[in-house]
């Protein structure tokens, strides 16, 4: 649905995108995470037609998105730093944005403002930082896009509203194929929201990965072995290994039940196959000790 | 619901845009309305003046062009604001709207905003013709025509003249928010836009006079600088060919901002200014313009007009303050970058300039047309001795063409240009000559040049005498010369009147009108003959005229009127200085022919002051200067009528000199009072002067 093509951008001589790929599915959503000052923000301008590439393709839906009304039609966006007509309420902006999206549903809104419970005709500017997101958020859900573009959509937004912001965002994605992209400066932000993951480093994808591949690949091990026997780790990729007393801990790349079944062979006094964060598959994916990491990871 | 409204790229406008723009700042344009009310409307409602209307309507109405000029650039900073933040600029491009819709639907709205209030005032000054009629001028003497001046075909030049004004403001307002990053720049540079290309040719105008021996701003130049900033344009010339000049210049600017508008980088929101092309251009056009602001302003504090190393001085002041402030603005740090190599390249590019000045490396100093070259030459060359009244002819009329007189100026020309180094430095507190030298090449072009001299210059040089004394030049001043004869010029009147410099009627001198042809044809062909002889003695207008004739024709008639309407006009007691004009000779002692029929009619007694007008004169001696101050120390009272007599006959109007005699004339019949000064050098003065002083 959306692709990068080596797309590269210079700021007054900063090399703010290099050659930069991206893919994302039809109906899937996609975590871009980076640390600030990586390229998000510009790689979302450019997506969202705001920003013309210097070299490379733009493409939503195979169409170049740059100056493309049919595309921005079908697209909607959230920015990080809010803006809104002075002087507007929601109503207002929403009379608006029944022009000019033709997905627009009436009924998606109103049931969005009486469940978000924010006043139709407060002016906007009056609104908080927090409040400002979520009449942002029902504006650009009751255009009913195609494409939902969020840049660090999470800040400012306490838990609950969090959690029905999420829950519509997955509501769509299942029921209207809604592709998603939504960028963090924190991989913690995309837990449970993205089945895709995109990591940026200095205008530069560093990896895309899809997160059941990457979390089912990935597990974590903790066995304890009688006396003089040894954890059968023989042909295994193990990723990391520790022993605490006479617990081990091992993360090891590979079939799950084939490790499950090569260490009970080994008949071990505890066995534990345990879930791992997103977190913790990406430390001991990538290695995580690089710099590029730390600040997304902790 | 669902809305099915889809709008795309193709589009020129987008319609929700539009209808957003205007529900956002209608507000602005009833603000807009008012202003309009009570600087156009209020005045004509509540004074209903010709004088107030026509000043209003003829478009030299300053607080309206003000106005005009001032709400399209403040609509232009509203409706483009949002390309001057990051955030608006990046949500607005997101949304379904292409740049184009954007660029076109914003100057639409703009537009609208800005001219619905225009076009309100052309409907309620058009109501109020309708419903209170045409308005005549109150007062005949105004020198304004007896006819209608609210006339809707007036009213509807203004309004289009306003709305001219409006529209080429606001695509200068839209061209400079494509290029700039924020607001304040747009403002700045709006008003830049607006002034600044006039401004260069006064600055390059301004050089001219400075260095160049000679130079007069061409006519053309002076057009250019005019019409180079619209508002003035429009203002001084609201004819439908200059609007339509306008318009097509609004077109112009328009898609030059189309263009730059879809190739705009808006990350560059904030940015000084957004387009690195741009960047040089206004750096090295305000630090050329605040170079020669300061240099000129030096110049200014001295008092010394040609004062060049003060010039030099305020110039490589104002270049380096400007090119500093301009690139700590563009670059947005104090600290600036590239200073040595972007200033240098500035100041060595002013040196050359400065230095082809001075060293005239064009030859604009020595260039003097050969005679052969020259098809004609303007009839105001020399603004010295001669106080004609402005030549009201066609501005075909006003070129002489006559080989002698080619010859004779050009001579003149050359002989001032050789005496350069003489006539450069004049002292200005002193009284200055003026030639103005303008020929009509026979290529077409035309070439001036203007020379200010020390008095007295001209009245010793040979090639003026013999200028001025060709029958072409004398023509030129004297259209009678030409003339078949009073009737065939259809004059209705002669008036003989006293001399110009004093109030004649204390004096018991009066206007004398002559009535009979037969008189007029005589004193025509009098005047001719003397002016046929006339030397620059004559013509010199240091002394007073004897007396001035005056021939009185009817005007050249407007178009829509026949001279019968004319006449019927006069004779309903109306007047319009249009409906005639005058022919007037100045006579001095030189008009032997004149002087003896005026004499020989017992006119010249009753217009000639004389010693039997005189009660008595008194003789001051003035020394001193005017820097200085001057010091008087009384010389005589004279009552003797031969002295009085010789001393009308020799004093001059005035002199600059640091030594003269003051002389005050008290008339016969109010001893008390005066109102007529003659002054004499020593060289002049009579010997029982120069005795009674003790010199």
């Amino acid at each position: 649905m959306i692709e990068l093509k080596n797309v590269t951008k210079t700021f007054d001589g900063f090399l703010a995108l290099d050659g930069l790929d991206m893919h994302v599915k039809k109906g899937s959503i996609y975590g871009l995470v980076g640390v600030n000052g990586s390229g998000k923000t510009t790689l979302i301008k450019h997506l969202t037609g705001v920003f013309r590439a210097d070299s490379g393709e733009v493409l939503v839906g195979g169409e170049p998105a740059f100056d493309n009304v049919a595309i921005h039609q079908k697209m909607t966006y959230i920015a990080d730093d809010l803006y809104f007509f002075s002087m507007y309420d929601l109503k207002g902006v929403a009379a608006y944005y029944r022009k000019l999206y033709p997905g627009w549903s009436d009924e998606r809104y109103r049931e969005m403002v009486k469940r978000f419970g924010l006043p139709e005709r407060k002016k906007l500017s009056k609104f908080s930082k927090g409040m400002q997101k979520q009449a942002a958020f029902i504006l650009a859900m009751s255009a009913m896009p195609e494409v939902l573009v969020l840049d660090e959509p999470i800040d400012g937004l306490d838990p609950l509203i969090r959690r029905m912001v999420i829950r519509d965002i997955v509501e769509d994605v299942a029921e209207r194929e809604m592709t998603v992209l939504v960028s963090s400066h924190n991989l913690k932000d995309m837990e449970g929201l993205c089945d895709c993951i995109g990591i940026i480093s200095k205008g530069k994808m560093l990896l895309e990965r899809d997160l059941d591949d990457l979390k089912s690949d990935v597990h974590k091990v903790q066995a304890v072995f009688p006396e003089g026997v040894r954890a059968p780790l023989e042909g295994m990729n193990v990723l990391f290994g520790e022993k605490r007393g006479s617990v081990e801990l091992y993360i090891i790349r590979g079939d799950g039940e084939r490790i499950e079944n090569q260490f009970r062979a080994a008949g071990p006094v505890v066995f534990d196959l345990l879930p791992m964060t997103l977190e913790e598959v990406f430390i001991y994916e990538t290695g995580g000790d690089r710099d590029e990491f730390k600040e997304i990871l902790f | 619901m669902n809305s099915k409204r889809s709008y795309s790229n193709r589009s020129f406008l987008s319609g929700p845009l539009l209808v957003e723009n205007l529900k956002r700042f209608w507000l602005g344009s009833v603000l807009a309305f008012i202003g309009y009310f009570l600087i156009v409307c209020m005045p004509i409602l509540t004074l209903r003046e010709a004088f107030q209307i026509n000043n209003v309507l003829t478009g030299t109405y300053i607080p309206a062009a003000l106005w005009a000029a001032g709400v399209p650039v403040v609509a232009a900073l509203l409706i483009f604001r949002y390309l001057h933040q990051q955030s608006s600029a990046a949500i607005v491009h997101s949304m379904p709207l292409s740049r184009k819709q954007l660029y076109h639907t914003n100057f639409l709205s703009g537009a609208f905003l800005c001219l619905a209030p225009v076009l309100l005032v052309g409907v309620f000054l058009l109501l109020l013709r309708v419903i209170g009629g045409p308005v005549l001028p109150e007062d005949p003497s105004m020198g304004m025509p007896m006819t209608d001046v609210f006339t809707y075909g007036s009213i509807l030049r203004f309004i289009v003249g306003l709305t001219m004004m409006t529209v080429i403001v606001y695509v200068i307002s839209m061209l400079a928010a494509v290029l700039v990053g924020t607001s304040l720049m747009q403002a700045l540079l709006s008003g830049i836009l607006l002034v600044v290309f006039s401004g260069l040719i006064l600055i390059v105008n301004g050089f001219g006079t400075l260095f160049l021996f000679g130079y007069s701003m061409p006519d053309s130049l002076a057009k250019l600088a005019l019409y180079l900033c619209p508002v003035a344009g429009i203002l001084a010339d609201n004819r439908w060919v200059v609007l339509l000049g306008y318009l097509a210049a609004a077109l112009v600017l328009y898609l030059v901002g189309y263009m730059l508008y879809q190739r705009r980088k808006m990350e560059r929101a904030t940015d000084t200014l957004t387009f690195d092309f741009s960047k040089p251009i206004v750096k090295y056009l305000l630090t050329f313009c605040g170079m020669s602001a300061f240099g000129f302003l030096f110049i200014l504090i001295t008092n010394e007009e040609k004062n060049r190393p003060m010039f030099f001085l305020g110039c490589a002041l104002g270049a380096l303050v400007t090119y500093v402030a301009v690139e700590m603005l563009i670059q947005k740090r104090f600290k600036i970058r590239g200073f040595v190599k972007g200033f240098g390249l500035f100041a060595i590019a002013a040196v050359i300039l400065f230095a082809g000045y001075q060293f005239d490396v064009l030859g604009f100093e020595k260039s003097v047309p050969e005679a052969a070259e020259v098809a004609g030459i303007r009839a105001d060359l020399v603004n010295y001795y001669l106080d004609e009244t402005p030549w009201q002819g066609t501005s075909e009329d006003l070129w002489i063409r006559d080989e002698g007189l080619n010859e004779a100026a050009t001579d003149l020309h050359k002989s001032i240009v050789s005496a350069k180094a003489d006539l450069q430095e004049i002292d200005r507190s002193k009284r200055t000559d003026t030639v103005n030298f303008v020929y009509k090449m026979k290529n077409g072009r035309v070439l001036r040049r203007n020379y200010e001299l020390p008095a007295g210059w001209l009245s010793e040089s040979a090639e003026y005498k013999n200028m001025v004394e060709t029958r072409a030049y004398k023509a030129a001043q004297y259209p009678v010369m030409d003339w078949e004869s009073a009737a065939t010029m259809k004059v209705d009147a002669v008036s003989v009147m006293p001399c110009n410099d004093f109030d004649a009627g204390l004096y018991g001198k009066y206007p004398q009108t002559l009535t009979d042809k037969g008189q007029f044809e005589e004193l025509l062909k009098a005047l001719q003959q003397d002016l046929e002889d006339l030397t620059i003695e004559g013509m010199k207008e240091d002394r007073p005229e004897l007396l001035n004739v005056e021939f009185r024709m009817p005007g050249s008639p407007r178009a829509e009127l026949t001279p019968a309407d004319i006449q019927a006009e006069i004779d309903a007691g109306g007047f319009y200085s249009g409906h005639y004009q005058y022919r007037e000779v100045r006579v001095t002692e030189a008009f032997d022919r004149t002087i003896a029929l005026l004499k020989e009619w017992g006119i010249y007694d009753a217009v000639v002051l004389r010693s039997e007008d005189v009660h008595h004169l008194e003789v001051v001696l003035r020394t001193g200067s005017e820097e200085e101050g001057y010091e008087d120390s009384s010389v005589a009272t004279l009552t003797d009528p031969a002295q009085i007599q010789q001393i009308l006959e020799t004093g001059l109007t005035g002199y600059d000199g640091e030594r003269y005699y003051e002389v005050t004339v008290f008339a016969k019949d109010y001893p008390e009072e005066s109102s007529y000064w003659l002054y004499l050098p020593e060289e002049v003065a009579p010997e029982f002067i120069r005795n009674a002083a003790g010199s």
